[in-house]
């Protein structure tokens, strides 16, 4: 169960980042997006990916 | 386990957390559910994105083709093929094998009793398999934990009861440890009778916090490899590389 906990909070913290500009969490992209005003996100990789159904298809 | 569907796989998306209110309206059931698991682990069973080529006939044609001349190949590919729609939008990716309902790590709901997600089966799930984190599946509840401080139960009880930990946001953790409260003011002329919401000292110190999630996941990881854990064996899914390189 704390594995489970683990992935849940690793996957969530890389989730704040996703709303964040990316030269806010990045030295490297501090370094490469130097012109004023730019506030790329991070690239679209999730930790965790969703099935989604209705709630009469589980259990 | 999330069985194979008649067509032989199970679905999954890959939109982003403040995007997934988009799979609600594919279907108008009103209840519906949604259950996270870890990418990486969804990878080691074959994770696939889908190829929809409604629009493509000389993709379709080429496909036909090769249903003639080679079909064990073809089988292959079909599961990951939809000629008929165009729903790329969903970021749809796909396993050809079942999926162990115990890896899940997260599971979200559209409805809710006394403010807490509804889950079905929820408490056998847990019986079984430990408990899992649960949200009510709205994009303002996704992106509002994010900017939340996080509690939980003390770390330092994990060694006595690893199966109580628990985390809280601080919206749900606010209705956890405070309670309304009638105290008496005195005014010049007469008392006042008034509602304080108050905190519930003793609940209060079941908890810590607050915490970022990254803290949460260092304080797992950690306590994991304390306990004699190989932490690149248990927590081989993490994308995290050093992430117990902070604390001792």
């Amino acid at each position: 169960m704390l594995v489970r906990y683990f992935y849940f909070s690793e996957a969530l913290a890389i989730y704040e980042l996703y709303y964040r500009p990316i030269v806010s969490t990045s030295t490297e992209a501090q370094e490469e997006l130097t012109d004023p005003g730019r506030l790329d996100r991070p690239p679209t990789w999730v930790p965790l990916v969703f099935h989604c159904t209705s709630a009469d298809q589980i259990g | 386990m999330l069985k194979l569907n008649p067509r032989g796989y199970v679905s999954f998306t890959e939109l982003p957390i403040g995007e997934l209110d988009r799979m609600k309206f594919r279907k108008h059931a009103a209840a519906q559910v949604a259950i996270g698991f870890p990418r990486r682990y969804i990878e080691t069973l074959g994770l696939t994105p889908v190829w929809y080529l409604k629009h493509d006939t000389t993709a379709t044609n080429a496909l036909a083709r090769l249903r003639t001349a080679d079909p064990s190949a073809y089988d292959v590919l079909a599961s990951f093929i939809d000629e008929a729609d165009d729903v790329s939008s969903f970021q749809e990716v796909r396993t050809t094998t079942a999926v162990p309902i115990a890896e899940a790590v997260w599971m979200l709901s559209t409805t809710r009793v006394d403010g807490y997600p509804l889950i079905p089966d929820a408490a056998e799930f847990a019986a079984r398999y430990g408990r899992i984190p649960t949200s009510f599946w709205h994009r303002s509840h996704q992106l509002g934990i994010l900017d939340e401080g996080q509690f939980t139960t003390p770390v330092s009880n994990l060694a006595a009861a690893p199966a109580e930990f628990r985390i809280f946001g601080e919206h749900c953790w606010k209705r956890e440890v405070r309670q309304r409260s009638e105290l008496t003011i005195s005014l010049p002329v007469h008392d006042a009778y008034v509602v304080f919401e108050v905190a519930d000292f003793a609940k209060h110190r079941q908890f810590e916090g607050p915490w970022r999630f990254i803290d949460i996941a260092q304080m797992l990881a950690q306590y994991l490899s304390n306990s004699g854990e190989d932490i690149d064996s248990v927590l081989s899914y993490r994308v995290i590389k050093n992430i117990t390189s902070r604390l001792k």
